[in-house]
């Protein structure tokens, strides 16, 4: 990186640094603590929101996504904007009118303590493994893009996040959050002009599409009723509806961020925002992928975007496979030069160019494909997947020194605010429904703020060390968002049991619960075959089924402190 | 001193419009879809 770089890169990061510790001065109760002081306007909570959700996974691994996949990943997303609606209509009165601190208390509210601990425990264990991955994802792709060392990338950026986190809590996470976020969707704003740019001037946007499309990288919507098949409109609108609903109704993270509201009604507009946003937002990432992977077509790519790994092959055995590649690319060139006449003059490529065009591209893949076994022969324990890096290979390559710091600082910023969130979640779960409940019932407010402080600091310390023992996932958006759908749709099932079905008691509630993680679990680790996004819903309706069955062989239990509706 | 007394938000409008607007994103995705398949 250049020395202006540098200067973006630190100015950008120790800046967001320093405004958090600047909003956290002065004197703190428990409740501002944890809570936030419930004095943020709607636009810093759908921000916020929106920058929890977006971690610097979204950044790197989703255009990696859009090139490799099109954009068949924006149906993820269908479901977010009808849950959001659920969660405003539903979800935000009852925990305004019972004013919980964390999404787990109103459980205790209307089940009993274990019913609460239950889903508390859940959360903690799936948002403290995704916390380590979020720290883990972008440290890996820029130390090995940098020549950085890992071990001290993970270690600064985790100190830098708890810094803040600790000394400020939920108000100072939220209030970055905003700051964060704009910066973030400059930042993107501009590498998806640079690669628009960055097409020939002969090439037009209908043309990248078009070349786009040849390749099929344009199916947005899919209607396929194959459940093997990992995104299409169903998987989106229900699946995505179910873990949508179980991220923001129900994981502290997302919970705690809306609950700082000023109103009941700043929280709900906050919400709206990311309903309305979101899935543009994504689509743009996803087609800032597409574009780069036209962009590719005009500049010769490498054989593997990890550029770093290239070296660990010996010249001898890559030089011919980078030869018949670059070949390959040359022979596409021409293809496309006549399939863009053909399209000037008749709206379309003849059927002949087309497949010409495919089938070197087929090719440079076929290379890629010996590349990386060469790789894995040279170095057994290397990574072959490239996808994460394409992004950053773009921005290191073709964007100038100042932009490329404002860049890697934008991956940084996204790794902290979604960090931040979750060890503000974690401290404040483990703070409010495990010590606050079962170590110390009554306490002074000074010392609540301390625990809070030290749990913060200690899910801090345990996400470094498991981002300092990870090795690298498929691919790592996947594997936030597998793991979460693994533990995801049990939390929902319990708390629609909670909102929706007044007669169902703690005892059923939690033997529900348990039961359904079990089966779960056990389908995940079998041999069958399920898209991921299913589990959500398959363990939310295993939840909710068993509930109402145990409730009539089981014991009542306490069934509510609140009626509910 | 006259104080401006806020209208309450129609909720109900709101969600229809939200609904509206993801339902415009999917038939012009699949407008894209299509168009370029």
């Amino acid at each position: 990186m250049t020395p202006i770089g540098w200067i973006v890169l630190l100015t950008t990061v120790l800046g967001i640094v320093g405004y958090g510790l600047w909003t956290a001065r002065g004197h703190t109760s428990a409740s501002d603590y944890l809570r936030g002081g419930a004095d943020l306007k709607w636009g810093t909570i759908g921000l916020s929101v929106m920058a929890t959700q977006a971690s610097a996974i979204t950044f790197l691994s989703t255009p990696g996504q859009g090139y490799e996949g099109g954009l068949a990943f924006v149906q993820n997303y269908l479901g977010l904007p009808i849950a959001m609606i659920v969660i405003c209509a539903v979800f935000i009165p009852i925990y305004y009118r019972l004013k919980v601190t964390t999404a787990y208390e109103f459980l205790g509210q209307r089940f009993d303590q274990k019913t609460r601990l239950l889903a508390a425990g859940l959360f903690l264990v799936q948002r403290g493994l995704a916390a380590g991955i979020t720290i883990y994802a972008p440290a890996i792709i820029v130390s090995s893009v940098f020549y950085w060392p890992l071990q001290p990338t993970i270690l600064l950026t985790g100190i830098l996040v708890i810094l803040y986190t600790v000394t400020g809590g939920t108000r100072t996470v939220s209030l970055t959050q905003k700051y964060q976020m704009l910066i973030i969707l400059i930042g993107m704003t501009i590498a998806f002009g640079y690669v628009v740019n960055g097409l020939p001037a002969e090439v037009s946007f209908g043309d990248a599409l078009y070349i786009a499309g040849m390749h099929d990288r344009l199916e947005a919507i899919s209607f396929s009723v194959d459940p093997s098949t990992r995104y299409t409109i169903w998987t989106g609108l229900i699946g995505g509806t179910f873990l949508a609903l179980s991220y923001f109704g129900t994981d502290q993270s997302q919970v705690q961020r809306y609950l700082a509201g000023s109103s009941e009604t700043a929280s709900r507009w906050g919400l709206m925002f990311n309903a309305v946003l979101k899935i543009p937002m994504q689509f743009a990432i996803l087609l800032l992928g597409v574009l780069l992977f036209v962009f590719y077509h005009f500049q010769q790519p490498p054989i593997f975007y990890n550029e770093a790994a290239i070296e660990q092959v010996a010249s001898e055995v890559r030089a011919p496979i980078e030869l018949e590649f670059r070949d390959a690319f040359a022979s596409r060139g021409v293809l496309l030069e006549t399939a863009l006449s053909e399209r000037a003059q008749s709206g379309v490529a003849s059927a002949e160019t087309r497949a010409g065009i495919l089938e070197q591209t087929e090719l440079m893949e076929a290379q890629r494909g010996a590349f990386k076994t060469a790789l894995i022969e040279a170095n057994p324990d290397a990574d072959t997947q490239d996808a994460d890096y394409i992004f950053l290979n773009f921005v290191l390559g073709h964007l100038p020194g100042g932009l490329v710091g404002l860049l890697v600082a934008v991956i940084f910023l996204a790794a902290m605010s979604s960090t931040a969130s979750e060890l503000n979640a974690l401290a404040s779960t483990t703070m409010n429904d495990g010590y606050k409940t079962l170590v110390h019932k009554t306490g002074k407010d000074g010392h609540y703020v301390w625990v809070a402080r030290i749990l913060t600091l200690v899910w801090g310390t345990v996400a470094v060390s498991f981002a300092m023992t990870l090795t690298l996932f498929d691919n790592l958006i996947e594997a936030v968002n597998i793991i979460g759908s693994l533990f995801y749709g049990t939390i929902l099932g319990i708390f629609l049991v909670a909102f929706f079905f007044k007669r169902i008691g703690g005892h059923a509630a939690f033997f529900a619960g348990v039961c359904a993680e079990c089966i779960v679990l056990a389908l995940y680790f079998s041999p069958m075959d399920i898209g991921y996004l299913w589990f959500n819903l398959i363990g939310c309706i295993l939840a909710v089924i068993i509930a109402v069955l145990a409730q009539s062989i089981l014991p009542k239990g306490r069934t509510s402190a609140m009626e509910s509706s | 001193m006259s104080k401006t007394i806020k209208k309450p938000t129609n909720w109900r409008i709101v969600y229809a419009a939200v609904l509206f607007w993801l339902v415009l994103m999917i038939v012009l995705m699949r407008m894209l879809t299509k168009a370029y398949s």
